[in-house]
């Protein structure tokens, strides 16, 4: 599933950027699998998204250093053994970077212990040193999420919410229901983005540059969202249809696969390193 | 403002066991805790994908957090049109997606989305103001919102601790900044209240999320009660949801069935959709049915479904029993929206029990799609797509196939392989097979065919006998005037306005899903010539209509038009999408055709002209209320109304009726006369000979052939 940033707006408010109308077009890949056959790849689904969640949990009760070095030798390693190329990370788009810079910048006028003696005056490293753990905290989680997505097969996601949801079932959560929707979610959202893709690029071609004013950039925005139901409510009843034609929901959703030892293996490793992040 | 009424007036009838069918006001408890309906799960599902859409939107543009208010507005749409289950089931959902597409931040923000979308739900049901609804919502997910934020972080301490300190860090920087350039003095007192703040944290945090789900909220609502106006206007009135008689009991027996005097009015229509119509359908054997746009077609097919008429009977032994073993099953036109499942396997075996779907193998076998069942769904293309339904339908070994214009957006080779497999179902496996289609060479295949004209049969015979009726050729006098444009304006002695010079495209590149489009394409168009692009699907020709329009810069290569790059003249080369809707941004065809331009009215009356739509019955007609056709030609409408120097059009024909193509045909032909170039892009050799002088055929990404048309 690929969208570009391109998309409604994408940066038609030119900004000065280039004024013929060119602009950079960051592709994003969501949900996308590399393929691969290493294990993290063979892991259950579940097992993926209870490391992601635990070392999030983990790293929110302490969030030193050292624990953030744990948990990204652990999103780390993991990613390398995955055999996860460079070209599957996203690039980020300038203004993310710039907005982080200048965080950096601001972070480091506040000043603090430690000290560094610079010509002239002793430079206070403490609120850079602060910023830099939240960045590089956020990064890490981040690229963990992306790990997920990255070796994880869609068609295992729905069968894996319906396994760790199931004793939910006792109290009366719509375990099966909410699997259904993770399954038609996953199906749809592609379509969805080049419904959308579409829909911007359609939207270029009639009046290439934006229009100026803060009032039609909003009016636009809000054509586009009008748009995108429609489309929506449309796609949900031909789909809703499509599955009234094959009897109606199903009452049970397939729990899939089982975790295997491997997964075993993981979690008891998990609850080592979560340990080793809290108590560090 | 008829957001949440579904229920009244059109949608009444018709909306009673399908999607959207709730008046939310007046569900009872009961309803509110009985399972969701298909319609529901899927509307929950996609407005939850469109939820982290726009959240994933934000983060890539610059005045993102508009766009990420802006997110909670499908779940309001959500909550008003549907039960709170389908609520939490599509936030559930969402938020499950979106810990795999960005990871715990998103997850947290969906979940907020869909407990602020319940808040300010309930005030649009009920027709609060802004001020009520803000103060609601504040008191009721702002709180709730409120205190999960503060149990989060009190008991999180080094979430609290980094959070906190991040805070203070850059507000003692910006304070600092301040002090630099000597403005410290007027920011004396805030530095006070952020420093309490910091260190009642307890008590500031809370607040300051109450507060600030308050704020999105009143922006939620502003943007929702316009929004859910324009939706209601455009996806209420009839929609003919199938009927299940699933509720009845009784012995299952689709067939044999006969219609005596069936007739079907949807509730506030001016007229019936389908009236006196009489038909046997009888154990094996295929019927086709062949009409034009509007002729009742599909109507037929939902009372066969079992959808009560509303005048005449049916008799049958049984039920219908759709979508159960032995009953009836639908497969419907667009392909993406049949198939559910993920995978090719998942897809066949939906709904099914587990273990129930016996010989999964031989099915796929017997649709040709044998050793394919670990594809992914998405990777497959329409004419796959549609046997998959059809193996999926047969899963329940039906004994009666419906084939709602199942292959109406298919190429020649993926009819063709559908028609065989209707044919054999009828003929070896004694299914009941009813094909619906407006193409009459398709009934070619049937033991009986039908035709429809509004609403009613024309005809019931052989299909050699009815075949002729509505035949869906050219008449001279157009197949006359576009091949003499293409001979007058073919000249050599100037420069191509467009050119393509080696032309390569390559998506993704540079990550792993890297796939090339094209390569060395090289192709020139003069001024009022006429090329068509011939391609199956996947051969890389949406990619050429990409380039072409200028939407995409080529990766190797050049395109040019008039001698400077395309892509920096976005808008002089016109693109009409296979699919209209996602081009039509306005509710009405007259506010439509003057959007994104200030274009007189006397412009817009005489383009419409040109595509053979009557200006004074559409100026003012809603593009939804439109057939896919009419709203083609909308667009192409549109389109002229820019005098582009090249208009491209994917797809132009598929899914109109002869009439429909004609007034198209012609109004290319004009096109072409007046010096403008077109390409039309096709998979469809037949038609795509009546409006060109010179074809193209694209294989691979490559051009294979360059060829004159005489």
């Amino acid at each position: 599933m690929t969208t570009q940033a391109a998309g409604p707006h994408g940066g038609d408010h030119g900004r000065g950027r280039d004024r013929a109308g060119q602009r950079r077009q960051p592709e994003v890949h969501l949900l996308r699998l590399v393929p691969g056959d290493s294990f993290v790849h063979r892991l259950w689904a579940g097992t993926r998204v209870l490391v992601l969640m635990a070392l999030a949990l983990a790293t929110s009760i302490n969030a030193s250093w050292a624990s953030i070095a744990i948990c990204a030798a652990v999103v780390g390693g993991a990613v390398v053994a995955a055999r996860i190329p460079l070209g599957a990370f996203p690039k980020l788009p300038g203004w993310i970077v710039g907005v982080f810079a200048a965080g950096g910048v601001v972070a480091l006028a506040s000043g603090g212990a430690p000290y560094v003696r610079l010509p002239g005056a002793a430079l206070g490293l403490a609120g850079l040193l602060d910023w830099l753990r939240l960045t590089a905290l956020a990064i890490t989680l981040l690229i963990g999420s992306f790990l997920v997505g990255w070796t994880t097969p869609l068609s295992e996601l729905a069968p894996a919410v319906s396994r760790m949801l199931g004793p939910l079932r006792r109290i009366g959560v719509p375990v099966d229901e909410i699997a259904l929707a993770v399954g038609l979610a996953v199906r749809c959202l592609g379509l969805l983005l080049d419904d959308l893709q579409m829909a911007a690029a359609a939207r270029r071609l009639r009046r290439p540059r934006a229009p100026l004013g803060a009032r039609a950039a909003v009016q636009e925005m809000y054509d586009l969202l009008v748009l995108a139901m429609v489309l929506s409510v449309r796609r949900a009843r031909e789909i809703g249809d499509a599955m009234e034609a094959r009897g109606g929901l199903p009452k049970v959703v397939s729990p899939g696969r089982a975790p295997g030892r491997a997964d075993a293996a993981v979690l008891a490793a998990l609850v080592l390193s979560a340990a080793a992040i809290i108590a560090v | 403002m008829l957001v949440n009424r579904r229920g009244e007036g059109q949608g009444k009838a018709t909306a009673a066991a399908g999607a959207g069918e709730r008046s939310v006001g007046a569900a009872s408890t009961d309803r509110q805790r009985s399972a969701l309906a298909p319609g529901e799960l899927a509307e929950a599902a996609i407005m939850a994908d469109l939820a982290i859409g726009l959240q994933v939107l934000g983060w890539l543009l610059p005045f993102g957090a508009a766009v990420q208010a802006m997110a909670t507005v499908p779940l309001v749409a959500l909550a008003v049109r549907h039960r709170s289950r389908a609520v939490l089931v599509g936030t559930l959902a969402g938020a499950t997606l979106a810990m795999l597409v960005a990871g715990i931040t998103m997850v947290i923000q969906t979940a907020m989305a869909g407990a602020l979308a319940l808040a300010v739900a309930t005030g649009i049901r009920r027709r609060w103001g802004l001020v009520r609804t803000t103060v609601v919502s504040t008191f009721t997910a702002g709180s709730t919102i409120a205190i999960a934020t503060l149990v989060t972080i009190a008991v999180l301490p080094g979430l609290r601790k980094l959070s906190l300190a991040q805070v203070m860090v850059i507000w003692r920087g910006l304070y600092g900044m301040a002090g630099r350039v000597g403005a410290a003095g007027p920011m004396e007192p805030v530095n006070t209240w952020v420093v309490v703040a910091l260190r009642d944290w307890w008590l500031s945090i809370p607040v300051a999320t109450a507060l600030a789900v308050g704020v999105v909220g009143a922006l939620t609502w502003m943007v929702a009660v316009p929004t859910l106006a324009r939706l209601e206007a455009a996806t209420g009135g009839s929609w003919p949801a199938l009927h299940s008689d699933r509720h009845r009991t009784g012995a299952i027996a689709p067939v044999p069935v006969k219609l005596v005097d069936a007739g079907f009015r949807y509730p506030g229509a001016a007229r019936a959709a389908l009236e006196g119509v009489n038909l046997a359908i009888e154990q094996a054997g295929l019927t086709a049915v062949v009409g034009g746009n509007g002729s009742g077609k599909s109507t037929l097919v939902r009372v066969l479904a079992g959808l009560q008429p509303t005048s005449g009977t049916v008799e049958r032994e049984g039920r219908a029993g759709l979508g159960e073993p032995g009953g009836t099953a639908v497969v419907f036109q667009r392909p993406e929206s049949q198939v559910i499942g993920v995978t090719v396997t998942e897809d066949l075996g939906w709904g099914l029990a587990p273990g129930a779907l016996g010989g999964g193998d031989a099915l796929l076998d017997l649709v040709g799609l044998g050793g394919l069942g670990d594809l992914e769904t998405s990777t497959l293309s329409g004419g796959q797509l549609q046997r998959l339904a059809i193996a999926a339908a047969l899963s329940r070994r039906p004994g009666l196939l419906l084939s709602d214009e199942s292959t109406a957006m298919l190429d020649p080779a993926g009819r063709r392989d559908v028609m065989t497999v209707l044919a054999r179902l009828a003929t070896e496996h004694r299914v009941s097979v009813l094909h619906v289609s407006h193409l009459p060479e398709e009934a070619a295949v049937a033991s009986t065919a039908v035709t429809m004209e509004e609403g009613r049969v024309t005809g019931v015979g052989y299909p050699p006998e009815v075949a002729v009726v509505g035949t869906g050729q050219l008449g001279d006098r157009s197949r006359a005037a576009v091949l003499g444009a293409g001979e007058r304006l073919r000249r050599t002695a100037v420069p191509p306005l467009l050119e393509l010079r080696s032309v390569g495209v390559v998506h993704a590149a540079g990550t792993p899903w890297s796939r090339r489009a094209l390569a060395d394409v090289d192709l020139s168009v003069d001024r009022g010539e006429g090329l068509v692009v011939l391609g199956r699907n996947g051969s890389g020709k949406s990619s050429l209509a990409w380039v072409l329009a200028g939407l995409r810069k080529p990766t190797e290569g050049m395109a040019l038009l008039g001698g400077a790059p395309l892509h920096r003249q976005v808008g002089r080369v016109g693109l009409a999408f296979q699919q209209p809707r996602l081009q039509l941004f306005r509710d009405t065809v007259v506010s439509e055709l003057s959007w994104g331009r200030s274009s007189d009215r006397a412009t817009i009356v005489r383009s419409l002209e040109r595509v053979g739509l009557e200006p004074a019955t559409y100026l003012d007609r809603r593009v939804d209320a439109l057939s896919g056709g009419e709203q083609r030609r909308v667009v192409l409408a549109g389109i002229l109304a820019r005098n582009p120097a090249v208009v491209v059009l994917d797809e132009p024909f598929a899914g109109l009726d002869s009439s429909a193509t004609e007034s198209v045909t012609a109004a290319l032909a004009a096109l072409r006369r007046s010096g403008t170039a077109t390409v039309v892009i096709s998979h469809e050799e037949a038609t795509a000979a009546d409006v060109g002088c010179r074809r193209i055929t694209i294989d691979g990404g490559r051009v294979t052939r360059d060829e004159p048309l005489e």
